[in-house]
């Protein structure tokens, strides 16, 4: 898939002279892209990605998603491409926190039919959260909860994945474990990468970093 | 897995109160159907229900009136005041024959002769209109009307006494009679046809053409005032009519009166338990929906996340609609249970009260609840249909 944004400009930047080299530039995101957006807190890394995501919609300019732009997109269009061609993982993770971490992920699996059960215990192992698997995630440590979002995360078929913050909780060997693993998942499915960071890279060459802030 | 979370806990109290609400309603609609259509089979009177009512009305005859030689006819200003009143729709008087009148037949062997009387109305005040009610000046046919009665009191009365054949309307229609009218120092001889029997006038009717005929020809009196009226009405048992007759000493025909009066008396108990269902019915279908709203509310967080993992608010919306298809299922069954048990026990009671009820569910009653359910869930989906859809916009 391909993104091109358009002068966008968020409703916080409204009157004001944007900075950095992504808000009211022109820019187009292809295919097998992997893309930092790099920014200090406050910034609006959070807001870019909610924007991708659907999530909000209080910008100036315009998203395109395959040369379709993101305001005409309906509440189906958003389940479908939320289903099969995008998957985020959330800074504030969006977990259910009365279900297990095994039934978190299940929730998605369900829809998708993604893994098997194998499979996302196999992934539950490589994180290093498979003793857990059962607990319910609001008495899982934040750390834990990141790892099985992102699990949560990578159970569907996606042309693009957003993470925001993904590791913000993770020591800097289990950020790598869990970054290598997206990285698998991306180049398996040809898939593209959009990762925001408070300015660590993860010892990873990006194909191209986006300041948000010069 | 989805169970787990949609549609959620509920506070239980809250959920009988509007469970209980709508049971009380949707019984009481389909049962005060039920037995308004059990009354209405009962009380029916030949075709009178529901259109206008037609009453007759005299003075009352006692020995006072009799001995003072009071007045028992109605004057001109006496009718236009019934006239005016807001329940009556039409009046008009009886015509009285003001000439002798004698009859004779040929009937099984035997000449029967008898004295006479005739009276006439308006054709609009008949209940029927037999086709050959026309005064025939020419042949000097004149078409007689009679009370129904008469026929049922001979058939079912006289004639097995007497070893006589009982008689259809049709063979009675085939009799001729002579009728020797004279009067004003004319006489002459009719012939007179039975043309048709009335269940509204107690009397024996010709047309009015032909009566105004007669007492013009065989009469030098002038018209009297009429003694007796028919009035039209569409509710000639309204409370206000009936304290107006009482007061001015009028009589009234009873048995239609009597219906009629059950009649408004049963339509008026019916609008009030209407009236309650229908507040009942409207109160639990807002505490249905907001029932369903406080669920969906509970659940926002969940909606949302779920909404981000893919799931439609098709998905979503289903998960309620199923679980108030079931709540409110179980009330239109438990309300249906109702209605057979209340007309089983009071189909029974009413039978050995000595009414004869048809005591078989009425396809009615049914179908008001059915309507009533129907109702219930298409608001009900709807709105749940609308909130999810706009959590999944917002």
């Amino acid at each position: 898939m391909n993104i091109r944004i358009d002068a966008l400009v968020p409703s916080f930047l409204e009157g004001k002279i944007p900075t950095g080299n992504l808000w009211a530039k022109q820019i187009a995101l292809d295919d097998t892209g992997y893309f930092l957006i790099n920014a200090n807190s406050g910034k609006g890394k959070s807001t870019l990605l909610s924007y991708l995501f659907g999530v909000r919609k209080d910008y100036q300019g315009t998203i395109h998603f395959n040369n379709k732009n993101l305001r005409e997109f309906n509440i189906d269009d958003w389940a479908d491409w939320r289903s099969k061609k995008i998957s985020m993982v959330f800074q504030e993770l969006k977990l259910f926190p009365q279900l297990t971490a095994l039934q978190n992920v299940l929730m998605k699996n369900e829809l998708t039919k993604h893994f098997s059960l194998e499979q996302t215990r196999e992934l539950f192992s490589r994180l290093g959260i498979l003793e857990f698997l059962d607990i319910p995630c609001n008495r899982l440590s934040l750390g834990q909860q990141q790892r099985v979002a992102i699990i949560r995360a990578l159970h569907q078929s996606f042309e693009c994945i957003l993470l925001d913050e993904p590791f913000s909780h993770l020591d800097v060997e289990n950020a790598s474990i869990a970054f290598n693993l997206i990285m698998e998942q991306c180049k398996a499915q040809n898939a593209m990468m959009i990762l925001s960071s408070l300015g660590s890279n993860h010892g990873f060459n990006f194909t191209e970093t986006f300041n948000l802030a010069s | 897995m989805i169970q787990n979370l949609l549609p959620g806990k509920h506070g239980k109290l809250q959920l009988w109160i509007v469970m209980f609400g709508s049971f009380i309603g949707l019984s009481l609609v389909m049962i005060s159907t039920q037995l308004y259509f059990d009354f209405k089979n009962f009380l029916t009177v030949k075709s009178d229900f529901l259109s206008e009512q037609f009453i007759t009305v005299n003075k009352k005859v006692n020995v006072l009136n009799t001995l003072l030689n009071s007045k028992s006819t109605f004057s001109q200003e006496e009718i236009s005041t019934l006239e005016n009143m807001p329940q009556v729709k039409q009046v008009a008087g009886f015509v009285s024959n003001r000439f002798r009148l004698k009859t004779s037949i040929q009937f099984a062997g035997q000449q029967l002769y008898s004295d006479l009387f005739f009276e006439a109305v308006p054709d609009t005040y008949l209940d029927i209109q037999p086709n050959n009610w026309e005064w025939d000046s020419v042949e000097g046919i004149i078409p007689i009307i009679l009370p129904a009665d008469y026929l049922n009191l001979y058939n079912f009365g006289f004639a097995p006494g007497q070893g006589l054949p009982q008689l259809t309307p049709d063979m009675i229609s085939m009799a001729t009679l002579q009728i020797q009218i004279n009067g004003a120092g004319k006489e002459r001889i009719f012939k007179g046809k039975i043309v048709g029997f009335s269940n509204r006038i107690n009397s024996i009717l010709v047309p009015l053409d032909f009566m105004q005929y007669a007492n013009r020809n065989f009469s030098d009196a002038l018209e009297p005032e009429p003694s007796r009226l028919i009035v039209a009405s569409d509710n000639p048992a309204d409370p206000a009519l009936m304290k107006y007759f009482d007061e001015q000493g009028y009589e009234l025909n009873n048995e239609l009166l009597k219906n009629s009066k059950m009649q408004s008396l049963m339509r008026i108990i019916l609008t009030i338990v209407l009236f309650l269902s229908a507040i009942i019915i409207a109160l639990s279908l807002t505490g249905f929906v907001q029932f369903s709203r406080l669920l969906i509310n509970k659940k926002e967080y969940e909606i949302r996340i779920l909404y981000y993992l893919g799931y439609t608010h098709r998905f979503i919306a289903s998960k309620y609609l199923i679980f108030y298809l079931r709540i409110t299922g179980i009330v239109f069954v438990l309300s249906l249970l109702s209605l057979f048990v209340v007309q089983y026990f009071f189909g029974d009671w009413m039978t050995h009260k000595g009414f004869e009820l048809e005591s078989s569910i009425q396809l009615e009653a049914i179908f008001s609840g059915f309507a009533l359910f129907a109702i219930l869930v298409i608001t009900g989906a709807w709105d749940i249909f609308r909130v999810t859809k706009k959590l999944a916009k917002s």
